[in-house]
């Protein structure tokens, strides 16, 4: 595989408005390899969305470059760029252009000119992996937020990206369904080395991610694995099985001093 | 809202619902233009006998057609009236000043009431059995020659495909924004007509920011999905043209040849 970082993110410098004198991102950079899943975690108003922004182009940095497979993105190739980047929203009635379900996965293979016995099939590859192809006649009116998202994740699965950025797209979702397409994007990362960006507010995601990042007030405070990052960031909210180490710590069991995981933890309760 | 029977689709399996909305669309048109070749009151009850099996056929009671009507009611009697009391000629039962009833009249006020009543059947019995969204490939279809003239038919029919799909939305909102009104203390629709339209404006000003807000997310969704106005796109609603579409359209064609030949009666 290739040693290059999928996306490179160098020295970027953001705000909304010139007048502005606090950045929203400030000195940020980064870099994720093919096939690596990197969750962004940070509070509200760390400027986690702002940087998806940034990276599929709806906003350019003030200064500092963004790259992907070793090609700055800027005006004249973001179109083309694009091809390759898929972004799932927050919101997904605001996401849902076509008026059913399958017409809405479609809407982008459309624009792709892509002619219909082959999009016939990705739109049905799409939802079927979503669990969406029984409703794909439905209207957005008949279906449920969380099956929204569903389409909305479908209509990036489409398109075949290489890297896909998650803008907070599993909070509508309740929690089984949320695992099961985790799971599922998770077998996607390791058989089609997709690259995956998850921006997130749920720590118990950050689990399945490669990488964790920590983003405060528009700056990058940590970045390394999920086991550094917890045991390096004691006030960093921990995924469950980490709270409950730290709680059994605390109530003075001799559990080791460092993060586990789900697995290490009920291993280490079972011995 | 929900009174109009006009625009409103009925899922049904009739005939009429599997047919092509391309045929539909041009066939309806072309029924409209038809009716102003009919010269008699035969050949009006030629066609107004078509326009009844055409409902027959779409599978939906009488009443709702009817209930289409009813809206429009005042706009076809007055021109009616205004068509029987100006117009002379044959047999003049009444008269004073430039105001006359004639049995012209009469007959002229008979052919715009039957033209208005059928032009609404018709287009009813055209929405009632296609679904907007097929309607609007059928306008896409219809609009493709203009494509010659480097005129983007793909954007036009794009934009009426995303009305047609937020209508529910707006109106959910709309319903959202009232009962946020309404605890917060707004009685609607009482008082008089100024205090009522007073009562509307925050109602206006949010549903606009909020479809404001909504167009911007949508068109960052569209461009992230690769969306360019202007370029070619595939389309993944596909219209097959059956050969029960032709057997319309040659049905149109003997419509139209016994029209000019009860003409001649």
């Amino acid at each position: 595989m290739e040693q290059y970082p999928i996306l490179s993110v160098d020295n970027i410098f953001y705000r909304y408005d010139l007048r502005d004198e606090k950045y929203v991102l400030s000195d940020t950079s980064f870099d994720v390899m093919r096939g690596q899943w990197l969750a962004i975690v940070g509070g509200n108003g760390s400027g986690k969305s702002t940087l998806a922004r940034l990276i599929v182009g709806l906003a350019s940095p003030e200064s500092g470059s963004i790259q992907f497979n070793q090609e700055e993105v800027n005006e004249q190739n973001k179109q083309r760029l694009r091809e390759k980047i898929g972004i799932v929203f927050q919101n997904p009635d605001n996401q849902f252009i076509g008026t059913t379900v399958q017409d809405d996965v479609a809407f982008g293979l459309e624009n792709l000119n892509i002619q219909y016995p082959e999009m016939k099939q990705r739109v049905f590859t799409a939802l079927k992996q979503v669990g969406m192809y029984e409703l794909r006649d439905k209207d957005p009116s008949q279906l449920s937020g969380g099956q929204k998202q569903r389409v909305a994740i479908a209509s990036v699965l489409a398109l075949k990206p290489e890297l896909v950025i998650f803008d907070e797209a599993f909070i509508m979702l309740d929690p089984k369904s949320r695992r099961e397409l985790l799971k599922l994007l998770k077998s996607l990362q390791k058989q089609n080395h997709l690259t995956i960006i998850s921006i997130t507010h749920d720590y118990n995601e950050t689990v399945l991610a490669d990488q964790v990042m920590v983003l405060n007030d528009g700056r990058v405070v940590d970045q390394g694995s999920v086991r550094a990052v917890y045991n390096r960031n004691k006030d960093l909210e921990p995924p469950f099985a980490e709270q409950f180490r730290r709680e059994l710590m605390r109530k003075g069991f001799s559990i080791p001093d460092h993060y586990m995981s789900n697995d290490e933890l009920v291993a280490w309760l079972c011995k | 809202m929900n009174k109009l029977i006009l625009g409103r689709y009925f899922p049904g399996n009739s005939y009429l619902h599997h047919l092509d909305p391309r045929a539909k669309l041009v066939a309806a048109i072309y029924f409209i233009g038809l009716l102003f070749l009919a010269e008699n009151v035969l050949s009006y009850l030629w066609l107004f006998a078509f326009t009844m099996m055409l409902m027959w056929m779409s599978g939906v009671s009488f009443s709702t057609y009817l209930k289409g009507v009813k809206p429009l009611i005042w706009l076809i009697l007055m021109a009616v009236f205004l068509r029987i009391l100006f117009t002379g000629g044959g047999t003049i039962y009444y008269s004073k000043g430039p105001l006359m009833i004639s049995s012209f009249g009469l007959l002229l006020g008979f052919y715009t009431f039957s033209r208005f009543v059928m032009i609404i059947f018709v287009s009813t019995v055209l929405t009632l059995t296609t679904k907007p969204i097929d309607l609007t490939d059928a306008i896409d279809a219809l609009l493709k020659p203009l494509r010659l003239l480097g005129i983007s038919t793909a954007d036009f029919s794009l934009m009426l495909s995303i009305s047609l799909r937020f209508i529910p939305n707006l109106l959910d909102e709309t319903q959202k924004v009232l009962d946020a009104q309404r605890a917060r203390g707004v009685v609607f629709g009482e008082g008089h007509l100024i205090e009522q339209m007073k009562k509307i404006v925050p109602l206006i000003i949010p549903l606009f920011a909020s479809s404001l807000k909504r167009a911007e997310e949508m068109a960052d969704v569209m461009e992230v999905r690769g969306y360019q106005s202007g370029q070619k796109r595939s389309s993944f609603r596909q219209l097959k043209w059956k050969a029960c579409d032709t057997l319309s359209m040659v049905i149109m064609c003997a419509l139209t040849i016994g029209v000019i030949i009860l003409n001649h009666f």
